[in-house]
């Protein structure tokens, strides 16, 4: 016979002695393989919300505001699609859906669906998604309207864009729902939130966007060759650039339809092209002089017209001017939003051009949406105030005639000093032909330039969301760790079962020791008997762990759904992940029953066939529960002199915790110290209660076990579900999460206008008296995806907001844990960035000085570093960035898309309801600061619900394993209760003392836990804007001390069971 | 050469309610030569099972030495002092302290699993060879529980003898047994000992049964005060 098979041979032996051991290995098998399984399975859920979201799509070029040809797509054996977002509406106009995605596709679209559907859909037709129909109650053949913005070549932000608000009504009819796997959840922000949708035939839109051949994304189902196909069939469409030739003057004018020449455009091409001489056009309000003045005029500023301003001769005559005579040009800029500056320049005529000379036309006029389709000048709408009345007929016969030909040629740097902005500072290069052909000149532009100098690059989404598909939130860790008390009672409660037979066998183990094993010898052949139980009670736990992770789906699914924010979670365990948790499992039982069972092997062969293991220890006086006690008292009175001071409110918290968890070591430490102290006491016990308070010193490790699991588990009840968030915070304090402002909302189109000025509130229908007192805090808003804890997908280009920072520094608003407001104005290599605490601990994983990458408008990489925390605000999954910063990296990103209203609150609700409805065609929607809080505010209570359950169920174990120890310890005491019977006690006085002892332990640790616990979350008990769950707490601890008393109840009867004087023979 | 010489052994205890240093052993000294039967009385207390556990090096003299054929136990690690048990001592207790989840016949070849190396055959043949000795032959596999006390204190008895030990150390090995079975074990102790020409050490409580041994030791007081017959 071998050691092995001396342990298989034990363990069969003492299989019911096992049970115990077995049950503990189960539930800590079970629980961690359940938590790991769990996770697995979110991320699973993850995959497979990525893989309905993006279908077969793997590579992707995003536009945004680029446009680029059709054909581009179609050349590169890609689908291309128009991507607007919008919103959408029932006809009857009651129900509304912001956010929406409007997408313009061809049958190829649904082709990389997974279901690979043939669907297609024919102008005036319209597909909706799922989430669409069930938010506006429609159905197949049902109408719906939508609703969105006209697409502009350029940005709304650039001066002379165009007018704002040009939004395009769509009414039509719905020939299909189309379900998840078909493409409905088509999205490509990486959320497991499916996005409302529209999807209606390329053609269809492009004509009603006007945009014919034109599309801003374009995808494919691989990423390889993609950027080189794509380079090979650009054309210069594809850049927005215009090629007009001037016969006139043999030259060539290259333009571009986004007004402005992109700075890295022409510093690719400027020294390319012949002769090449910069161009820049602009619309002046007016040309003054002492004669006269001539509104809204062209005037270009170029290189080779001397110094002076050099007028047409349809100038000179309008206002009778000559050489010599002063210009006062008049014109609007623009500063970091579309606010308009008015300005003027002055300079001297120089020269007269007659109309006849072959300069004098059109080809220097880029074209300005707007203004050049106008019939007429007082058709214009050039996106900046005009006052038509001063149009005269003359002006009006001036366009019928020479249309957009500027009426004054000025030096280019006079006229880059008055009208360069961020968007540029030419709006064309003026080239000679030198003998060369159109296509030749194209070919040679296209030579020079690659699609990512304008921001065209290919995006790997495959990889993209693979990565996002890894969450944010690792729910495996997350509920390995919510059920650590479980799994910690799980194991102790083995531990203690196994030492409990491990005394039962002393003997045995001397008796070993004994005939010459050694003792090392002897602990491997009682762990690997423990080892074969371990095995079996994982493998059982293995099966436990699959019906406790459905068991923790279903519930993600329903009570603790604010976890998980609307993913649709399936059951998808790996074989690995399960036996790695096994392993796992089966080393932790073993490694805690090789740690607690190491005294025994100490005791000599002696010690343990004489029976010392198994009789009373004797009590050994130590000295470390006065350390213990004097530092837990140290570190509680320390900590709780100090937190009040701290500059945190996290900070202060956590050293109110600390403060609590060293007064339940203090207090644990000095329980052990009398009950040493009390064994060894020569005090005569004259009464039978005293006798019992006596035997709860007897074993002193055994009562103070008790006592502090007891402890531990109401501290850590009580403690975590005092961290129970509520919003019930007055949101117009400057310093909350709400920031002092009572509503945040978002707009599905660009808000251009100002809302806090006249003029901009006059846009919407909104008298100025309305918002008395009410302002609004805008931010721009660049794509991404969404880092607060609502989106599970760990986000791979989490939203950039930008806000002018001034202002809120000037409010001090929010509260930071690190950082200001002011940390983002101060310039830098990098720019520095404001994140909710939560957001980059969870969504992004970064701290202070962490760098984030993103992607300019340009296809420029920059970096973002996070300068500032802020601390549990609505701003949560955004990083935040000053405007100015912004508008140089994202010059195209017009408007603003989120706000922040201050308002007094109980004006609240009206100005809600009055910016949502006079905003409705801008897709305003607005919720009270309050309720967003409280919408991030679940998911961290959801947190504490689900490890109040784990952790209350580890107390319920606790509780069994301490009715267990209580039936031991009064199952060893038979023999002396049987005397004390003989002696004249009854049964009853007898059980009444065993049962009173023990509910000393319990109600001593009940109150020990409960009194740290209060200290540590005193600051939450102080602070009146949080609520603290007494009720629950209160049932908890009810339902705890229930357990617990019952439990010793069951056991003490269990083991008084039968005649005590039996007992006495046995002894 | 004697087979084991304790020199001057004191062995002292301290008492857990007052503190106090008791002496259980005082400057014993003690000569056993090998085949020698020697039988330790005296009252309960008197240190009887201390001195055993020290001759066993299951526990270790404050003062004094332990020899086993010419060389001293006293700096011998724990790890030593197992094999050296496992090789030359056989022990036989009050209690028989036989597995119950194993056979009679794996209990008695359980001290062999401790030698570092064993001819397991061999083994095996002597184990049933002695159990046929003691009577319970029969009683090969059964467990622990299926034999009556004397049975299983016969199984104890041919468990301490499996390695061939030079000396045998009983403590009162008839202290739980009636008369009848006490004898049968006594006389089969006896006559394996003499078969084996091992040593044997018996503490027991019975003059009767001290008188069979060649040698009596009588201790009192922590001390060898007198040898009688």
């Amino acid at each position: 016979m071998s050691i092995w098979q001396l342990s298989l041979q034990s363990a069969r032996h003492y299989w019911r002695s096992h049970l115990g051991l077995l049950l503990g290995t189960f539930l800590a098998s079970a629980v961690l393989t359940g938590s790991l399984l769990v996770g697995e399975s979110v991320k699973g859920s993850l995959r497979h919300a990525a893989a309905m979201r993006l279908g077969k799509v793997k590579a992707a070029v995003l536009g945004g505001d680029r446009w680029f040809t059709e054909n581009l797509a179609r050349k590169s054996n890609a689908t291309p699609v128009v991507f607007a977002t919008g919103s959408a509406s029932a006809v009857s106009g009651k129900l509304r859906a912001n956010g929406v995605q409007v997408l313009g596709v061809d049958d190829t679209f649904f082709q990389l669906t997974l279901g690979g559907s043939n669907l297609k859909l024919a102008s005036g037709e319209a597909a909706i998604n799922e989430a669409l129909a069930s938010r506006l109650g429609l159905k197949q053949n049902d109408a719906f309207i939508t609703r969105m913005e006209k697409p502009s070549s350029i940005s709304r932000d650039a001066p002379l864009s165009g007018e704002a608000n040009d939004d395009v009504a769509l009414r039509r009819r719905i020939t299909s729902i189309i379900p998840a796997d078909g493409g409905g959840n088509f999205q490509l922000q990486a959320s497991q939130i499916s996005v409302p949708t529209v999807f209606l035939a390329l053609s269809d839109l492009q004509l009603q966007l006007e945009m014919e051949g034109k599309v801003n994304v374009l995808l494919r189902d691989s990423t390889e060759g993609l950027a080189h196909q794509l380079e090979t069939q650009k054309s210069i469409e594809d850049f927005g650039i215009t090629l007009v030739k001037d016969d006139k003057t043999s030259t060539w004018m290259l333009g571009t339809d986004r007004v402005f020449l992109d700075n890295e455009v022409v510093a690719k091409l400027l020294p390319i092209l012949p002769k090449a001489s910069p161009v820049l056009t602009y619309l002046v309000n007016g040309i003054h002089t002492g004669k006269g003045a001539t509104p809204y005029s062209m005037v270009t500023a170029a290189d080779g017209f001397g110094d002076g301003a050099i007028i047409s001769q349809w100038l000179a005559d309008d206002q009778k001017l000559a050489v010599g005579d002063e210009l006062d040009l008049r014109y609007f800029t623009m500063s970091t939003g579309r606010e308009l500056s008015p300005q003027s320049s002055k300079i001297k005529v120089s020269a007269v051009l007659p109309m006849t000379d072959p300069r004098v036309n059109e080809t220097w006029t880029p074209h300005f949406p707007g203004i050049s389709e106008s019939q007429n000048c007082r058709d214009w709408k050039p996106g900046i105030p005009m006052e038509t009345a001063k149009i005269r007929d003359q002006d009006e016969q001036y366009w019928d005639e020479y249309k957009a030909t500027p009426k004054v040629f000025i030096p280019l740097s006079f006229g880059q000093k008055a009208w360069a902005n961020r968007f540029g500072n030419l709006t064309g290069l003026r080239f000679t032909t030198d003998g060369l052909t159109e296509a030749a000149i194209k070919q040679k532009i296209l030579q020079q330039l690659t699609l990512t100098d304008v921001g065209l690059h290919v995006r790997d989404l495959g990889s993209e969301s693979a990565a996002a598909a890894n969450g944010s939130v690792d729910f495996g860790g997350l509920f390995a760790g919510l059920s650590m008390f479980l799994i910690g009672a799980a194991l102790i409660f083995a531990a203690l079962l196994f030492l409990f037979t491990l005394e039962r066998r002393a003997g045995q183990v001397g008796l070993l020791l004994a005939v010459g094993w050694k003792p090392s010898q002897v602990r491997r052949s009682m762990l690997a008997e423990a080892g074969v139980i371990g095995v079996v009670g994982t493998l059982l736990g293995t099966l436990g762990g699959i019906a406790y992770t459905k068991a923790a789906l279903s519930a993600l699914q329903g009570a603790w759904g604010g976890a998980t924010a609307g993913l649709a979670l399936t059951y998808s365990g790996k074989t690995s992940t399960i036996m790695i948790a096994s392993l796992a499992a089966l080393i932790v039982v073993v490694a805690t029953l090789w740690w607690t069972s190491r005294r025994m092997f100490r005791l000599s062969a002696k010690d343990l066939l004489g029976g010392a293991w198994t009789n009373e220890s004797v009590v050994r006086s130590s000295k470390s529960p006065i350390w213990i006690a004097a530092g837990g008292t140290v570190l509680a009175i320390g900590l709780s002199l100090a937190a009040p001071h701290a500059k945190l409110p996290e900070a202060s918290a956590g050293m109110f915790f600390g403060a609590g968890f060293g007064l339940l070591a203090a207090a644990l430490a000095i329980a052990s110290l009398w009950m040493r102290r009390a064994s060894l006491s020569t005090t005569v016990a004259t009464s039978l209660n005293q006798v019992g308070r006596r035997n709860i010193t007897r074993r002193p490790g055994r009562s103070l076990a008790a006592m502090a699991m007891m402890a531990s588990g109401i501290f850590l009840v009580v403690a975590v579900n005092a961290f129970r968030m509520s919003a019930d915070v007055d949101p117009s304090r400057r310093d909350t999460g709400t920031g002092g402002y009572a509503l945040i909302g978002e707009s599905s189109l660009p808000v251009y206008e100002d809302l806090n000025g006249k003029a901009g509130r006059e846009a919407f229908s909104i008298d100025d008296d309305e918002l008395k007192g009410v302002s609004v805090l805008p931010f721009r808003v660049r794509e991404g995806d969404d880092a607060s804890c609502l989106n599970l997908n760990a986000s791979q280009n989490p939203q950039l907001v930008a806000v002018n920072v001034a202002k809120l520094v000037s409010a001090k608003a929010f509260f930071f844990t690190q950082g200001d407001w002011e940390a983002l104005t101060k310039p830098g290599d990098t720019i520095p960035a404001a994140v909710d605490m939560n957001t980059a601990m969870w969504g992004l994983k970064k701290g202070v000085g962490d760098t984030l990458d993103y992607i300019d408008s340009n296809g420029k990489p920059f970096k973002v570093t996070i300068a500032a925390l802020l601390a549990g605000s609505v701003l949560q999954g955004k990083v935040i960035i000053d405007e100015s910063a912004f508008v140089k990296k994202f010059p195209d990103t017009a408007g603003y898309r989120f706000f922040l209203i201050e308002a007094p609150q109980e004006q609240a609700d009206e100005v809600s309801e009055l910016l949502t409805s006079q905003l409705e065609q801008r897709g305003l929607a607005l919720e009270p600061t309050k309720q967003r809080l409280a919408t991030f505010q679940t998911v961290q209570n959801t947190y504490i619900g689900i490890f109040t359950l784990l952790g209350g169920l580890g107390v319920v174990l606790g509780t069994f394993g301490l009715g267990i120890l209580v039936a031991r310890h009064v199952l060893e005491r038979r023999g002396e209760l049987g005397v004390m019977q003989a002696m004249g006690f009854t049964p009853a006085a007898l059980k009444k003392m065993v049962l009173g002892e023990h509910l000393i332990l319990l109600v001593g640790g009940l109150l020990i836990g409960l009194v740290s616990a209060l200290l540590a979350v005193w600051p939450n008990l102080r602070d009146s804007t949080s609520d603290l769950p007494v009720s629950t707490i209160a049932y908890l601890l009810l339902a705890i001390l229930l357990a617990g008393a019952t439990a010793c109840l069951l056991a003490v009867n269990g083991a008084l069971r039968g005649s005590l004087t039996d007992a006495i023979r046995k002894e | 050469m004697p087979l084991v010489e304790l020199k001057n052994v004191s062995r002292h205890y301290v008492d857990p309610g007052s503190g106090q240093r008791v002496k259980v052993l005082s400057h014993v000294s003690l000569t056993i030569e090998p085949g020698e039967s020697l039988a330790i009385v005296g009252p309960s207390g008197c240190g009887k099972s201390t001195l055993l556990n020290i001759l066993g090096t299951l526990d270790l003299p404050d003062e004094g030495e332990l020899w086993f054929e010419g060389k001293s136990m006293k700096e011998l690690p724990p790890a030593s002092l197992a094999d050296f048990r496992s090789q030359h001592l056989g022990f036989i207790f009050q209690l028989h302290h036989l597995l119950p989840q194993c056979t009679v016949l794996e209990n008695v070849l359980m001290p062999a699993l401790a030698l570092k190396q064993h001819d397991a055959k061999a083994t095996l043949a002597r184990a049933k060879q002695l159990l046929s000795a003691v009577g319970l032959q029969d009683r090969m596999q059964w467990k622990p529980a299926q034999l009556s006390g004397g049975e299983r204190q016969r199984a104890a008895v041919v468990r301490a003898l499996i390695n061939q030990p030079k000396l045998i150390l009983a403590d009162e090995p008839t202290g739980a047994l009636d008369e009848a079975n006490a004898a049968v074990l006594t006389d089969l102790l006896l006559s394996l000992q003499k078969e084996t020409g091992v040593a044997l050490v018996l503490v027991t409580h019975h003059p009767a049964q001290a008188a069979r041994m060649s040698r009596t030791l009588s201790l009192k007081e922590g001390t060898l005060s007198s040898t009688i017959g």
